[in-house]
């Protein structure tokens, strides 16, 4: 079972940053903001872990990110940060608040209402932590907000765009 | 002490977030020439070898504009050949070749990525040390200023972009004399703020903003932009100029490197002259 998550997992993780590094780090929407589809692998990243697994894993895929936007540890940064508060926030969006087996947290398991919600948070947190981060290092005061906004629905829309696709994939291949 | 090793342990998650945090945050803020050197050495590799591969499929789809742009620029440099001119002033003057020592010498490179959308932007291109690039050669582009070569590999350069809070050239209006300095405006990939230009000058909008002759980086006469909005600074001594960069951020494809083959030269004779001081 945990097996056929991990592999479930991994094969999605490819396909995100396959089409991160490939495509949408080099269009730009809404003016001048990237898609960041790699949170999409940190949202649904399968819960619960081991202390250090889902930190380290959100760290590196940060860090990965960061390579491929020539930025040194912004999303290393925020990821981490998720990476924290994720196991408390999918919580919160449960009925039943017992331990859980292991689960992808995807919209299946939590329904697209509830998962949209969750999502909604992530994108939040990271688009806030990326460019408050950048705002104390640059002093370039103003547009924080719309920064924010802008790309917090930018990433909603795409990571509930894939989790469509992958769902729809899913279904069809069952 | 078991105790106190006891709660430390429950705690250790919040430990590894602030270490992960702690690195996070050192890259981003330490910007130190070794931490540089050490991920642009490691990483930038694999990034320009990902770019590249997709360039060398997409680049085809855009061909077209790119033939279009250097069309232009083709006619824009015949149009600066001697053979373009014709004397009309009769009087005798004597050529003499050795009054000219050729200043800057010019390379063109190939964008393989650019980023637009943070505060400190940086673009990849594919000339490094092995074709003699070096840090702190300029970058245009047919259109205009593009950035300051940062960081090189051995096969590619790491340009900070005009679009990045620390970038600072010298510039001035077309036709008038004042100098001022043009730094991104930080809002959008096409904005930039010309600083220190005296209110006896009297720019208009839609004038050209060019780079200037005091300039180490650039030759004189660069695009950089045309200017949109003015206002007066705080200080009520100078313009503060909105302007619109020439270059096309958004679609970067050929520039060209520029080397100051006098550089070394002009900053010898200003360290002597503060040495002298």
């Amino acid at each position: 079972m945990n097996r056929n998550i991990w592999i479930s997992f991994l094969i999605r993780l490819f396909i995100v940053f396959f089409l991160q590094i490939f495509v949408f780090n080099y269009y730009e929407w809404l003016g001048s903001y990237l898609v960041c589809l790699v949170l999409y692998a940190l949202v649904i990243l399968p819960i619960p872990l081991p202390w250090y697994a889902g930190l380290t894993l959100a760290f590196l895929m940060g860090l990965l990110e960061d390579i491929f936007t020539t930025v040194q540890g912004l999303h290393a940064a925020s990821f981490t940060f998720i990476a924290l508060v994720r196991p408390s926030l999918v919580r919160l969006f449960l009925k039943n608040k017992q331990e859980i087996d292991m689960v992808l947290i995807d919209s299946t398991y939590l329904g697209w209402n509830k998962w949209g919600l969750y999502v909604l948070f992530v994108v939040f947190m990271d688009a806030f932590i990326i460019f408050t981060l950048q705002y104390f290092s640059t002093n370039i005061a103003g547009y924080l907000l719309r920064d924010i906004v802008l790309q917090t629905l930018l990433n909603f829309v795409f990571l509930v765009a894939i989790e469509a696709l992958m769902v729809s994939v899913v279904k069809k291949n069952s | 002490m078991r105790n106190l090793w006891l709660i430390l342990w429950r705690l250790k998650h919040i430990f590894l977030f602030l270490l992960l945090e702690a690195i996070a945050l050192f890259m981003l803020y330490q910007n130190s020439l070794f931490q540089q050197t050490l991920f642009y050495n490691v990483f930038v590799g694999v990034d320009a070898k990902v770019s590249s591969i997709r360039k060398g499929i997409v680049g085809y789809f855009h061909l077209k504009k790119e033939n279009e742009l250097l069309r232009k620029e083709n006619a824009y440099l015949h149009s600066l050949l001697k053979t373009s001119y014709v004397i009309s002033y009769q009087a005798t003057f004597v050529v003499n070749d050795t009054l000219y020592r050729q200043r800057y010498a010019y390379m063109p490179a190939t964008v393989i990525k650019n980023t637009t959308q943070y505060k400190d932007n940086y673009i990849i291109i594919d000339k490094g040390k092995a074709q003699g690039v070096k840090e702190g050669f300029g970058v245009f582009s047919p259109e205009g200023v593009v950035g300051i070569v940062d960081h090189v590999t051995e096969n590619y350069a790491v340009v900070r972009s005009f679009l990045h809070s620390k970038f600072i050239i010298s510039a001035q209006i077309k036709g008038k004399p004042s100098v001022g300095n043009v730094t991104w405006s930080g809002k959008d990939f096409y904005t930039g703020y010309l600083h220190d230009i005296p209110l006896h000058i009297k720019p208009a909008d839609g004038d050209t903003i060019i780079t200037s002759p005091y300039s180490d980086i650039f030759p004189a006469g660069i695009f950089v932009g045309f200017i949109k909005k003015m206002e007066i600074d705080e200080t009520n001594s100078f313009y503060r100029i909105e302007f619109r960069l020439a270059a096309d951020f958004s679609n970067l494809s050929t520039v060209y490197v520029v080397t100051n083959l006098l550089k070394d030269e002009q900053e010898e004779i200003q360290q002597f002259q503060i040495e002298n001081q």
